[in-house]
């Protein structure tokens, strides 16, 4: 019967309910039997019965097992609602009966032998009813009733060692597991040595506990035995764990084979559990080190946050919810998990950030800044794992830098939740990120560069998203400034045009605007940018003072001015030109840029030989140019002015040489004598005598050398002519008496004068200047002054006209007689002759050809009158005979007057050859037959060029 | 000098390209600034003046006349180049045959050559003699003083100041850039007619025939030469050399001359008083005859 009972229990765990129905049947059957044998004997056989009772209580536990199951699959309303008593009928029933017949044994058979077995049914029932103390004293009698030797007195103290070790009798289960397990034959034993161990473990032999446990462990792998080499592993490492033997743990674990890891995380947990969180905390980290699987590390960090619930250094806690945190980025975190490190994080952070604004840690600045960033952290973290609540949490995180006065980070981070926020449309964290960053720009820490980096976004933002005036005028120029710091001026440019549209009238702003960025724009040498705002501000694009809008196009023009000039640089020259001509129109030139752009126009076109223009621009140049400028481009100006008169612009050309020479007065130039030059010259092109007379006042007047008045002097001296009035020629000579002119050329002038008075018919005038004529000439020979050939003609000519008078004078003088009379006569006109010879001496002196072969035959005719005088003299009353005579005599008496006549004769002829003089009293001499030549003029011949030869 | 250009390169920048030019901004409504192009702006190569090859070109001049070669105003040439169809191949000598034609001067030409010509002592000298063919003598000074700043002692120009002196009846200042003209260039032919002329007028025909009979082989046709040197040949009385040389002047240019009265006087003198009145009989027409010396020469 007990073997029956034994197999079945085997059986039954060992298989399952898989069969339980035909065990119920077998049972049944056994049953049916026994009764009938018990029926039989009229219940007086106690074998019998102890065996109907075993039969029916392993029916009981066959059918309570079947009843179990049944239970179990119940929904759980429908087993709330249930009513067990009849649900559990059937095993009940049998329960019953076996502890009935239980009791008859006991009842009538007291000193039956199998008592102990009874009483071990009755133990087991009471058990199964949950009746502990009645199965322990049922277990005790089944115990004192049966051989310690007995299976029943084994298992019954197993059973009772095991009712003592669940109601925590460590002391006691371990006495009877002590006794009842000295026999390992037992295939159970493992199972029962466990529940020993344990108990041993309880009362504090952890040792025996370890080693009992290593056996069970070892006996399990043995094949022979139940099998709890899992839990055994598993208790291993709460057994080593509370043994502070955690080395030896991990070495039966590899000694074993078996995974370090989880053992480490299930004896973490059972420290946690125990309280002891620096212990659970230390073997985490050593399961840390062990290289785990991510899925280990998951759970790893979660128990060391669960102990972080309790203790954690700030470390620990940066270094594991970080970890954590990447391990949700790869999805291997569970709700729970992930729950856990979320609450563990935002607990943490708020409490690190009320310590921060509590400002209690501002005094340690290192214990401060880890705080701050450990803080920081933790919300990025959170950002991180929460995207529906990244903003927020970034925005937190500024917060906490913000507390901790880290402003740049708190900066950068407001710039971060304020990106955020603007991605999730999160209208209130957007407008308190603004806020923090404006509360934090210009804080200490706050570096150019970061306020560069931030601000700008920020007040983008703001910007668009409307904000009140005050602030919008405030931000416009903070923006403004910014980008100008960043050398950004197309957005400079923008934020000034934004500007201008909101805020139309504020003059005083735009204008330190734009002279911001057109100073900028200066400085990059960006040149078309400054052209176009300058461009914009003469288009009254903004609205600035008049004194601004001047300035502004002065400078545009002189920004024009300098485009004109790269366009001539990179060669293209009408562009230049252009250029030049639309700053010298721009209405806001300056009169300097004016006449620098006119100059160059004027250049230009003396490069491109267009003279008409050039002439126009030159004009146009010297009216504009200030007078200390001019002395600058003189030089030149004269170079264009001389092509100007060469190419026949004389009008133009002495306009602009009159203009200039009043300009250039009373400066210091070497050209002046030129200009002055030029100027008197193109007076004299005009025929305009008085204007070149009046250039010499000017010439005077601005200093100009002597040198230079004298040979102006010359100029307008040669152009003096017969046909020039004498009042013309009186001014000319007045003033060039007075200074400058050469003694020659006043004498000239003189001779000019006498020639207009006798075309006037102011003879005795006349006769008053000839004097003077000849005073000047004086002068001029005594300064030995090289004399023109036309001037001794006419001062020669004056003495010719002297030497007629003297011929009155001769003729005068009449022969006769007698003798005596006549001889003196004749003495008296060989004296005259010889006076006038005297007198023609004289004239030749003087150097003019002219003069001196005119002289010469006024002598000869002299000569001749006087030779025919004598010859033709007849004293009255003489006979033929006698003139004949007397005619003979005055042959002889004139003979010497004749040679004296004849060799003057042939020194003049030798004269009028050899110096070829050009008087037509020449035939006078050579007595030759004139020679017919017709008009000079019309035959001489112009040379156009040089000739072959 | 060199600081005016080196303010004009400053101003006008040294560079000589031809890109074409943009569109023209409407606000340049000047057309000297529309119608100009970068080629404008181009250096002109300078004319390198060459003494040697300063004469006057034209297919219609006999080489052997080389006083054409010095001035086409010689005698029948003058009155030839009057014409339309006359022309010359250099176009700087073409400026004062132009003027002759026109009076003035051809303004566009002389622009046109200004930039290439500018340093050519030639070109102001045709200038200027356009402005003494005007009797603008100032100005006509103003270009021949540039043909001498040019080449000094340039002889064409020279000779042309003795022009202005000659017309501003100044014989002697003439005479004497003549005389200076033909000094420098001893083999040019027409500073040496210009004082022959004046020598003739004032008596001095030795010395006329000392200085063209040198040259009686460079006459070529020219009328003007004969003329001057058979009147000069006349005036020493070798009668008969200066009735030969009239003889090689042709009729058309001899019976329009005063010059064939010394001719005449020539004939006269050689006994041939007939001839000489067909001359003087011929040449009435043109030239007014004293009297007196029609009744010498009847004698």
């Amino acid at each position: 019967m007990k073997g029956l009972f034994v197999l079945l229990m085997i059986f039954f765990v060992q298989t399952g309910f898989a069969q339980y129905s035909d065990l119920v049947k077998v049972l049944d059957t056994e049953i049916y039997e026994v009764s009938r044998l018990n029926k039989q004997y009229k219940s007086r056989n106690p074998n019998l019965l102890l065996r109907l009772a075993e039969l029916h209580l392993e029916r009981a536990r066959v059918i309570k097992e079947i009843e179990n199951r049944k239970f179990i699959e119940l929904d759980q309303q429908t087993r709330k609602k249930i009513d067990k008593t009849k649900f559990f009928k059937r095993s009940n029933a049998d329960f019953a009966a076996a502890q009935k017949i239980c009791y008859f044994i006991v009842r009538n058979y007291k000193r039956y032998k199998g008592i102990g077995d009874v009483y071990y049914i009755l133990a087991f029932n009471a058990k199964e009813f949950n009746q502990i103390s009645r199965a322990k004293k049922f277990f005790q009698h089944a115990i004192s009733k049966t051989s310690s030797q007995s299976t029943t007195n084994n298992k019954a103290k197993l059973a009772l060692a095991e009712i003592y070790y669940n109601d925590r009798e460590y002391g006691r289960a371990v006495r009877l597991y002590k006794q009842a397990l000295a026999d390992r034959s037992n295939k159970w034993w493992t199972k029962d040595a466990y529940n020993y161990s344990w108990a041993l473990f309880r009362i504090g032999k952890k040792t025996e506990a370890i080693n009992l446990m290593r056996q069970v462990h070892d006996l399990s792998k043995s094949g022979k035995y139940y099998d709890l080499s899992e839990d055994v592993s598993r208790d291993l490492a709460y057994f080593y764990t509370e043994a502070g033997n955690v080395n030896a743990a991990v070495g039966f674990y590899k000694e074993a084979n078996r995974p370090i890891i989880p053992s480490l995380i299930k004896m973490s947990k059972i420290l946690l559990d125990q309280g002891k969180f620096s212990e659970s905390r230390k073997i985490l980290y050593q399961a840390k080190d062990m290289s785990p699987t991510p899925e280990q590390d998951v759970e790893i960090n979660h128990s060391l946050l669960l102990v972080f619930e309790k203790y954690a250094t700030e470390n620990d806690l940066q270094k594991i919810t970080q970890s954590q945190a990447e391990h949700h980025k790869t999805g291997r975190l569970q709700d729970f998990q992930k729950d856990q490190l979320v609450t563990v994080l935002q607990t943490h952070a708020r409490t690190l950030q009320q310590q921060i604004s509590s400002r209690r840690y501002h005094g340690r600045k290192a214990v401060l800044a880890a705080k701050v960033n450990l803080a920081s952290f933790m919300y990025l973290l959170l950002a991180d794992i929460e995207p529906k609540q990244r903003a927020e949490f970034t925005f937190f995180a500024a917060e906490t830098y913000f507390a901790g006065d880290n402003f740049s980070m708190a900066l950068e981070t407001y710039s971060k939740s304020l990106e955020m926020a603007g991605q999730s449309s999160n209208a209130e964290i957007r407008k308190k990120a603004i806020e923090g960053m404006k509360f934090v720009v210009g804080k200490p820490g706050i570096s150019k560069e970061m306020t560069s980096k931030y601000l700008v976004p920020m007040y983008l933002i703001t910007l668009k998203e409307g904000t009140s005036e005050q602030d919008a005028h405030k931000i416009y120029q903070r923006l403004f400034t910014e980008y100008i710091s960043r050398k950004d001026y197309g957005n400079a440019r923008k934020i000034l045009d934004a500007f201008v549209n909101r805020f139309p009238k504020d003059s005083k702003t735009q204008e330190a605007m734009v002279s911001q960025l057109t100073d900028a724009f200066e400085k990059a040498d960006e040149k078309e940018n400054l052209v176009k705002i300058l461009t914009d501000v003469s288009e009254k694009k903004f609205n600035v003072s008049p004194l601004f809008l001047s300035k502004s196009n002065a400078l545009l023009t002189q920004k024009s001015f300098e485009k004109a000039q790269s366009y001539q640089e990179s060669g293209n020259k009408v562009n230049a030109l252009r250029e030049f001509f639309l700053v010298y129109k721009s209405p806001d030139s300056t009169t300097e840029t004016k006449a620098k752009a006119a100059y160059s126009i004027t250049t230009a076109f003396y490069e491109a030989s267009r003279v008409k223009p050039m002439v126009k621009w030159l004009n146009a140049t010297v009216k504009l140019l200030k007078d200390n400028e001019i002395s600058i481009y003189l030089d030149s100006i004269l170079l264009m002015l001389k092509s100007a008169f060469l190419r026949r612009h004389f009008a133009e050309s002495k306009e602009i040489a009159s203009d200039l020479f009043d300009r250039v007065c009373k400066l210091k130039h070497k050209a002046k004598p030129t200009l002055a030059n030029y100027l008197l010259n193109l007076h004299l092109i005009e025929g305009n005598l008085g204007a070149a007379v009046l250039t010499i006042d000017r010439m005077e007047r601005c200093n100009i050398h002597e040198r230079a008045i004298k040979r102006a002097w010359s100029e307008i001296i040669s152009e003096v002519e017969q046909n020039q009035t004498s009042e013309l020629l009186l001014k000319i000579v007045n003033r060039a008496s007075k200074k400058g002119a050469s003694y020659g050329e006043i004498s000239y002038v003189y001779t000019r004068i006498v020639a207009a008075l006798v075309r006037e018919q102011r003879i005795p005038e006349a006769k008053k200047y000839i004097s003077s004529a000849k005073r000047y000439f004086e002068l001029a020979q005594q300064q030995k002054e090289s004399l023109d050939l036309t001037l001794l003609d006419e001062i020669g000519k004056y003495e010719v006209y002297g030497l007629k008078s003297e011929i009155t004078g001769l003729k005068r003088i009449t022969f006769s007689f007698p003798e005596q009379k006549f001889k003196l006569a004749l003495e008296r006109k060989i004296a005259e002759l010889s006076r006038i010879l005297a007198k023609v001496k004289d004239v030749e002196k003087i150097g003019s050809g002219r003069a001196t072969i005119m002289a010469y035959r006024i002598l000869f005719e002299a000569y001749d009158d006087v030779i025919n005088e004598i010859e033709g003299f007849r004293p009255p009353g003489l006979t033929d005979d006698q003139v004949e005579q007397f005619s003979k005599i005055m042959q002889a008496t004139s003979a010497p007057i004749k040679n004296q006549r004849d060799s003057h004769r042939a020194s003049i002829q030798r004269l009028l050859m050899s110096k070829q003089i050009l008087s037509s009293h020449n035939s006078f001499f050579t007595g030759q037959d004139p020679v017919v030549v017709p008009n000079l003029i019309e035959h001489a011949l112009p040379m156009q060029k040089t000739g072959q030869f | 000098m060199f600081k005016i250009l080196s303010l004009m390169v400053i101003l006008i920048g040294c560079s000589t390209g031809t890109k074409k030019s943009q569109s023209i901004n409407p606000a340049i409504d000047d057309p000297d600034f529309i119608n100009i192009e970068n080629s404008d702006f181009n250096v002109v190569e300078k004319f390198k003046f060459d003494p040697s090859t300063d004469y006057v070109k034209s297919e219609e001049i006999d080489s052997k006349s080389r006083i054409y070669q010095e001035s086409l105003m010689a005698d029948s040439k003058h009155k030839e180049i009057d014409s339309k169809d006359f022309s010359v191949s250099d176009p700087v000598s073409s400026l004062s045959v132009e003027c002759s034609k026109r009076e003035q001067l051809d303004e566009k030409s002389v622009d046109v050559l200004f930039e290439k010509h500018r340093n050519d002592p030639a070109y102001w000298n045709q200038i200027g003699l356009c402005h003494v063919l005007k009797n603008e003598f100032r100005q006509a000074q103003l270009y021949f003083n540039e043909a001498l700043s040019l080449k000094k002692d340039y002889v064409p120009s020279l000779n042309n100041i003795g022009i202005i002196k000659l017309r501003k009846d100044d014989d002697q200042a003439a005479f004497a850039y003549f005389k200076r003209a033909g000094q420098i260039s001893p083999r040019a032919i027409v500073p040496k007619l210009n004082m022959s002329l004046i020598l003739l007028q004032y008596g001095h025909a030795q010395s006329v025939v000392n200085l063209l009979h040198p040259i009686q082989n460079d006459f070529g046709d020219s009328a003007t030469l004969k003329l001057v040197y058979a009147s000069a040949l006349s005036g020493v009385k070798n009668d008969d050399l200066a009735i030969r040389v009239f003889e090689g002047v042709g009729k058309s240019e001899l019976h329009k001359t005063a010059f064939a009265i010394n001719y005449a006087m020539s004939l006269k003198r050689t006994g041939q008083k007939d001839k000489a009145m067909d001359i003087i009989k011929e040449i009435r027409g043109e030239v007014s005859i004293d009297p007196a010396f029609e009744k010498y020469l009847m004698e």
